[in-house]
């Protein structure tokens, strides 16, 4: 099998997803000749968790900061492999983190998860590119008194408290243009998990006690090609967006996505024999629909951030627009590898703009064997420890303009370790305490340079150390005030 | 009986009750003749005869097909049908004929395909014959241990697939190993066998997994039941919730429930009631899947058992599919150059009014099955099963259905009642619109309490009299009085296809357009529910409802 | 199978009386002997009357018994019972409703501007014939309670969409009379109406409004329904003659039943002006379904080439239904936020506008004029702005009698859904601390929240976003929003309480919106 895709993940996952944000569960292409039971010895690109933890950069107050891009992007749907039915469609998507704003994604896609644990305080730069508006987004699921705009944030820097489990969206809410974005595709996925997670490298939904070893987003959306392609998009005739016929009764090309993708460039979902997956449905498109798997039962655990009492048993759990599923599913043990468990929009719109057979909103869940031939890795392998090399303390310069007195420490490190986007943070050791002392949280200098402001009392002695989003932690380099 | 292991239960309940409703309601057909005119029978149906295992005819009610074949080695029951794929017509209320594919149990066209009746826990075997020119197969959502031709199913890429038929999209073929199509009229037709477990007790949907956008529009679905291994005991009868169901009102044992004044009403059947409803009692779900114990929310009178397969048709796609029988390559989704619009909604294949004619009617050789409910008013001690109400969501929308006259008593969703599997809470709930969403199914109970009792006799009556002749107007299944078991006169030019004074309710889609055939209501996916007198009032005012 | 009886549908002979019988003469065949005993000589109307000259002779209202009925608007139900009827189980509330047609007002450029209205669909929005400031025919119920005759008779042509609010209380008896006024329109259009109580438990055919499977009101006549309600909820109410068309029309509204207030337990948890929406015998034993304020919302869709159909002595095809606007009550945003207009004692309607400003708690209204622009919702009388106080708990009464599923989402607030079909939800079943609700067509959910703590402006709107028309002006001035179902939750300190359904804080109840028991 040329897994090139998967290969591509793989780097990707290590590297760019892990520095960016969110990501589904690494996957390939739905394609079917490419491996059979006899030939699935090959360990799956399986990561975990699945779904990427969004990468802080701390704020002053350790919350989670993060950006926020709102722009265009094109996707190709259809048979990637023929002529009819494939075309390029502009859509709108967020971008997590992202640094190149052509990386943002459709609901599901890459760039467009935000995946934090409860309680965390997302503190977020919005921007957007021209014409997008992007003055009003909304988290439906969080109630009112955890989204806001901080008053001390003349900058706009939304905050988001999440203070509800689950899988929710969010989309462009009040602002007068916002139906017009959503439907053309701009609605990322909020994951929050439980505080604590029962297993490590496992993820949990509500239920910090039950974990799974797998979970993917599944998220549709319905793409419109005469809107997503249309000039005039303030007058196009939203009556029709998503109809499969015109006025003249004649067929329309209307294209529903899975994280992005039409099938079959539709993403695998990959598990193993034995797993008990967790999957998040998302609707981030503006019609029903009704997630139907062949040969699995499916556990539902609860709706838009809101868990049952009981789970539900359903074959194809119906989720409206903009509303999301949490699901579990466990695969037998026994299972045969393969592309083995169909998901599918139960209402069979399984085509490509009405032009081609076995399109749409259509993937597999790929059953790869129980027993792993090499360990799975974390899916965001921390990198080594950043060490303070024979650290001396180069400069100590007192700003007069604070009191009791703002003081620089630069510190040199390995210039070696020079992995974007990885935390480097400034902490008190706990020997001696200093209850005095306040430490903010710092980002990485490639040069190799640590430079803090750091707010303490003259005389006193503190000790600096350099730790990674890891936990990894370099030795303690002495300073005296 | 006092188990519903029996698969032939149904049938022999039901015709313990109706056999004189197929005499009755044909003569009330006749009086509607003009809007049940059906072509079908006249146009050519396709197909080959294979040995059927289709139970007797029951005028009323779910007409199971069953199998009794046990596995000699084991001893145990591996029922095994045969379906043929094959195309044939379909009739419309309003003289239409619709070109369509089904499956069938006999080679000869139907739609749906049979309703194949098995016990929890069969090994099934369903082999499938391919008569239709392009390649086809079944799905079996919710069932487990799929296996065709003895290999786990799986989706099947192109270059596995029979070359003939005219899907090439990325390496996908069907979502199921398929059957080739038949398109040399010398070669004979191919066939695969499907196995699977039928390991939980429910409702369940069959449907072809072949370009299913256009081979399940074209009828290629049927219904699967599972029936749980239970006994029903007296103790179960006396456990079924109390009138209105309300959370809480149900007292285990009896019958109480809570008067507006919250005073209790203790009216409960006695042990010695129960026992002597156990014969006619049935049961849709255990208490968990796998248990002997049946669940009294899952009780019913095993005669009044019904499926509403809720469907729909672009007649357009039909035409062209018709119109290129002999072009295979066309015969599938992408071909058609229109785009889908329904203009006709079934249930069971038939829409408004000939849900309403008997199962297999003789002039809808290709719609055997009928959707009407019959039902008497609940009464504690003298009829307290109540109707089972089994939906099928085979559309490419959800469907919103509406009985009138009470609420339906949701109790199951895609073959799982609906308790906490952990805290054996109560899920279920009373519903008066049903949402069959695409690909799933519901089971409902229902009943009709004859609340206010009211009647002609003193202090009984309304409590406003009505207007007369033509300072109203009046409806065809009105019998001319308001009170059930009686009759009156009915102006000049109304039908009065009552008989006995019975009432009857609407049951329908919410969505009015889908109410509707072509666009003219009273039509598309609606039935009637037929509420008769009790046994005991036919007999006290000498009716003849013609079906005691 | 047909035995002898009297008219009024009887067994027997003891309460004929021979006497009124020669009286009545070929009348007798037509109305009941008891009836005539009561309508005395007015009979002679009848014979005119069958013949189908519906305006000539509205006779439904006033004191006086119709010809048609034995009991006309407005008629006291005490004599109006039948002899030996099944005696009321409490009191009887009598609503008197009448079916007719006219025009109303979807939000369009010509009357709002290009940034708040929609554009027209030329040629079916607006409709060319349409009255002044309206822009769509539509079908209605008209709450005609307590008008007299000449009033009634008055409203032909006077039609509303959604249709009006009511409500009755577990133990009343409610007696709806329907008068069928005809259609001022299509005089060559001789629909009869009914009412149908969507969700009414138990109920027998001859209530339950299927002209089929019962009877329906001819034009110029009108027909008493009863109802003995013993399960709060929200329920919906809609014609079913030719039902697709009459319903999708205009003729649809709520209708919800409140628990007993002398039922057990129904004071628990209750705080002072606090209401429930289920009682312990619905199964709120523990008295969540609490509520400061209640609103309901009906949702419904509008195809304006169906409606200028009607209109336009053309035909529609249903199953060809493509809907351009979407409602709530009745009205498309921005209309929704706009305040409840009132009918006037005389049967005018009456549109209010707000001028922005709250007096002492309560939103200062004044009337429109029916003379101008300010007038247009003159005949979309239900708003849909939801009042509440800071941690004030609100019911939302949602009911969906459109033709598609409807997905509603609330942003920022966490929505518990206690109630589905009117039927109270255990607390292990409840969908609580959600933020959007499904609701397919004839479904009906309660809803509840908790005011936020700060005062603000809360939307809460269709998540469908294909379901916005858009308002006409450029991309700078372009509402998206128009057209659709949107309205807002405001969220404002110091309110005066509520005094009826969907009532703006303060505002009065107008004549006729809650009859007295009787």
């Amino acid at each position: 099998m040329t897994n090139t895709r998967n290969h591509k993940r793989v780097v990707a996952a290590s590297v760019m997803i892990a520095a960016l944000a969110g990501g589904v569960v690494s996957a390939d292409a739905a394609t079917f000749s490419d491996r059979t039971a006899t030939t699935a010895t090959v360990d799956p690109p399986m990561t975990w968790p699945a779904i990427t933890p969004t990468m802080c950069t701390p704020t002053d107050n350790g919350d989670c900061g993060i950006t926020l891009f709102a722009g265009p992007g094109n996707v190709i749907v259809g048979d990637t492999t023929a002529t009819a039915g494939k075309a390029t469609v502009p859509f709108l998507g967020f971008g997590i983190n992202i640094t190149d704003p052509a990386q943002v994604s459709l609901a599901g896609g890459p760039t467009s998860t935000i995946k934090v644990t409860e309680g965390t305080t997302l503190k977020i730069s919005v921007s957007g590119a021209t014409g997008v508006d992007v003055s009003d987004i909304s988290f439906p699921s969080l109630p009112a008194g955890s989204v806001y705009h901080d008053v001390a944030d003349p900058d706009g820097v939304l905050t988001v408290v999440a203070s509800k489990v689950g899988t929710s969206v969010f989309q462009p809410g009040s602002n007068p243009t916002a139906p017009r974005e959503v439907a053309m595709g701009l609605v990322g996925v909020l994951v929050v998990t439980p505080a604590a997670c029962a297993t490590p490298n496992a993820t949990c939904a509500f239920d910090g006690a039950t974990s799974y070893a797998d979970e993917a987003i599944v998220a549709t959306t319905d793409l419109d090609y005469d809107f997503a392609t249309s000039a005039d998009q303030a007058h196009f005739d939203m009556s029709y967006f998503g109809q499969v016929r015109d006025a003249n009764d004649l067929p329309r090309h209307v294209y529903h996505v899975i994280n992005g993708q039409s099938f079959p460039a539709t993403d695998l979902i990959d598990v193993r024999a034995g797993d008990n997956v967790l999957l998040r449905y998302v609707n981030a498109g503006v019609s029903d629909k009704a997630m139907g798997m062949l040969g699995l039962r499916q556990s539902l655990l609860g709706r838009n951030a809101a868990p049952y009492t009981d789970p539900q048993t359903l074959i194809a759990p119906l989720i409206g627009p903009g509303e999301t599923a949490d699901i579990a599913v466990t695969i037998p043990a026994d299972a045969t590898p393969g592309p083995r468990y169909s998901i599918v929009d139960q209402s069979r719109q399984m085509n490509h703009g009405n032009a081609f057979g076995f399109g749409g909103a259509l993937t597999f869940i790929d059953v790869w064997p129980a027993t792993p031939v090499t360990p799975d890795a974390p899916l965001a392998p921390p990198p080594a420890p950043v060490v303070l090399a024979s650290p001396t303390v180069d400069t100590l310069a007192y700003d007069s303009t604070t009191s009791p007195g703002t003081f620089t420490a630069t510190a040199h490190v390995d210039s070696s370790v020079t992995v974007a986007g990885y935390e480097t943070t400034i902490t008190e050791t706990a020997t001696p305490p200093d209850a005095t002392a306040i430490w903010t949280a710092g980002t990485f200098d490639p040069t190799g340079a640590i430079s803090e402001p750091l707010v303490a009392t003259a005389g006193q002695t503190i000790w600096i150390h350099v730790k990674d989003s890891s936990g990894a932690q370099s030795a303690d380099v002495s300073l005296a005030i | 009986m006092n188990s519903s292991r029996n698969p032939d239960m149904n049938n022999e309940g039901a015709a313990m009750k109706s056999n004189n409703t197929f005499r009755r309601r044909t003569g009330f057909w006749l009086g509607a003749a003009g809007v049940c005119i059906s072509i079908g029978a006249v146009l050519p149906t396709s197909g080959v005869s294979h040995a059927a295992s289709v139970t007797a005819t029951n005028e009323e009610g779910m007409l199971c097909t069953t199998d009794g074949t046990v596995d000699p080695d084991t001893n145990l029951p591996t029922p095994t049908f045969e379906l043929t794929a094959t195309d044939g017509y379909t009739s419309e209320p309003d003289g239409n004929a619709i070109y369509d594919w089904g499956y069938s149990a006999t080679g000869a066209f139907q739609l749906p395909g049979p309703i194949l009746c098995v016990n929890e826990g069969d090994v099934v075997t369903v082999k499938l014959t391919n008569n239709l020119p392009v390649a086809t197969s079944i799905q079996f959502p919710g069932q487990d241990n799929v296996t065709a031709d003895g290999a786990p199913v799986g989706p099947v890429s192109a270059s596995q697939a029979d070359p003939s038929k005219g899907i090439k999209v990325g390496d996908l073929a069907s979502l199921v190993p398929e059957v080739a199509g038949h398109t040399i009229p010398a070669d004979p037709l191919s066939a695969i066998t499907y196995k699977f477990t039928a390991s939980q007790a429910g409702t369940y949907l069959y449907e072809s997994g072949s370009d299913p956008q256009l081979q399940v529009q074209m009828g290629l679905f049927g219904a699967i039941v599972v029936r749980p291994n239970v006994t029903i005991t007296a103790d179960d009868i006396l456990k079924i919730p109390a009138d209105g169901g309300a959370a809480g009102v149900s007292t285990n044992g009896t019958f109480k429930r809570l008067g507006r004044d919250g005073t209790t009403i203790d009216d409960h059947m006695t042990v010695d009631e129960a026992n002597s409803f156990k014969g006619e009692a049935a049961c849709a779900y255990a208490i968990k899947p796998g248990s002997a114990t049946c669940d009294p929310l899952a009780i019913y009178d095993g005669s009044r058992e019904n499926i509403l397969m809720l469907s729909e048709v672009d007649p357009g796609l039909h035409t062209y599919m018709e119109q290129n029988k002999s072009t295979p390559d066309n015969l599938t989704w992408n071909k058609y150059p229109g785009a889908y619009e329904a203009h006709y909604f079934m249930i069971n294949g038939r829409s408004m009014p000939d849900t309403l004619a008997p199962n297999k009617a003789a002039w809808m050789p290709g719609q055997p099955y009928g959707a009407m409910a019959h039902v008497q008013p609940w009464d504690v001690h003298a009829n307290p099963l109540d109707v089972l109400l089994r939906y099928v969501g085979v559309g490419v929308t959800g469907y919103d259905f509406h009985p009138h006259s009470n609420h339906e008593h949701v109790i199951a969703e895609d073959g799982a009642l609906m308790k906490g599997a952990a805290t054996g809470n109560d899920n279920t709930e009373e519903k008066f619109n049903i949402m069959v969403a695409p690909g799933s199914t519901v089971d409902a109970t229902f009943r009709w309490t004859n609340e206010e009792g009211y009647s002609s006799t003193d202090d009984n009556r309304l409590p406003v009299a009505w207007p007369q002749g033509l300072n109203m107007t009046e409806g065809d299944f009105w019998s001319g009085s308001p009170y059930l078991g009686e009759s009156g006169q009915l102006n000049a030019g109304i039908l009065g296809k009552t008989q006995c004074g019975e009432y009857y309710h609407v049951a329908h889609s919410h969505d009015l357009t889908q109410a509707t055939n072509y666009g003219i209501t009273f039509g598309g996916m609606l039935t009637l529910i037929k509420v008769e007198p009790s046994d005991q009032a036919q007999k006290d005012l000498k009716l003849d409802c013609g079906t005691d | 199978m047909s035995r002898p009886k009297n008219p009024d549908g009887t067994k027997g002979s003891a309460d004929v009386n021979n006497e009124t019988d020669k009286k009545a003469g070929t009348v007798s065949g037509l109305i009941g002997r008891r009836k005539f005993l009561i309508i005395g000589g007015a009979g002679a109307a009848v014979l005119a009357s069958s013949a189908g000259v519906a305006a000539a002779v509205i006779t439904a209202g006033g004191d006086t018994p119709s010809p048609r009925s034995e009991n006309p608007v407005g008629l006291d139900p005490a004599n109006g019972r039948n002899a030996n009827a099944v005696p009321p189980k409490a009191k009887v509330r009598h609503f008197a409703l009448a079916g007719t047609d006219g025009w109303v007002s979807m939000p369009s450029s010509r009357d709002l501007g290009v940034e708040r209205g929609a554009r027209a669909i030329d040629p079916y929005f607006p409709d060319p014939l349409a009255d002044d400031f309206k822009t769509t025919y539509a079908f209605c119920f008209r709450n005609v309670t307590g008008l007299d005759q000449a009033q009634v008779a008055a409203q032909k042509g006077q039609t509303q969409i959604c249709a009006p609010l009511f409500f009755s209380t577990v133990g009343e008896e409610i007696w709806v009379t329907l008068t069928n006024l005809g259609l001022a329109l299509r005089p060559d259009l001789v629909d009869s109406h009914t009412l149908h109580w969507h969700g009414f438990r138990n109920a027998i055919p001859f209530y339950d409004g299927v002209p089929e499977s019962s009877i329906s009101v001819p034009i110029g006549r009108d027909f008493t329904y009863v109802y003995r309600p013993e399960d709060a909820g929200t329920y919906m109410y809609h014609c079913h003659f030719e039902d697709v068309e009459h319903v999708t029309m205009g003729m649809h509204g709520i209708v919800f039943v409140k628990p007993d207030p002398n039922g057990v337990g129904y004071s628990d948890g209750l705080g002072a002006g606090q209401q429930k929406a289920y009682g312990h015998s619905d199964g709120d034993t523990n008295n969540v379904t609490v509520y400061d304020r209640e609103y309901a919302m009906m949702l419904s869709e509008i195809d304006t080439r169906a409606h200028f159909n009607d209109a336009h002595i053309q035909a529609t095809d249903w199953t060809d239904f493509h809907p351009d606007f979407w409602t709530i009550n009745g009205r498309a945003y921005p209309d929704t936020l706009e305040p409840n207009g009132y009918r006037a004692g005389t049967g005018e309607q009456i549109a209010q506008t707000w001028d922005k400003t709250i007096v002492g708690g309560v939103p200062n209204l004044t009337d429109a004029s029916n003379d101008d622009v300010s007038g247009r919702l003159s005949s979309n009388p239900l708003s849909s702005v939801v009042w509440a106080k800071p941690n004030e708990r609100i019911l939302m009464r949602f009911a969906n009698l459109g033709f598609l599923d409807h997905t509603i989402v609330f942003p920022g607030l966490e929505v518990d859904v206690l109630g589905r079909d009117a039927r109270f939800v255990p607390d292990w079943a409840a969908r609580k601390a959600t933020d959007s609700i499904q609701i397919g067509p004839g479904e009906s959910r309660d809803v509840f929240f908790t005011a936020p703590a700060v005062e603000a402006t809360y939307a809460f709107y269709d998540r469908g976003l294909s379901h916005y028309t858009g308002s006409e002006g450029t991309v700078d001035g372009n509402d998206a929003w128009v057209g659709g179902q949107r309205s807002e939750i405001r969220v404002v300190a110091g309110l005066a309480d509520q005094k009826k359904p969907n009532g703006w804080p303060g505002e009065i109840i107008h004549p006729g919106e809650q009859p007295e028991l009787a």
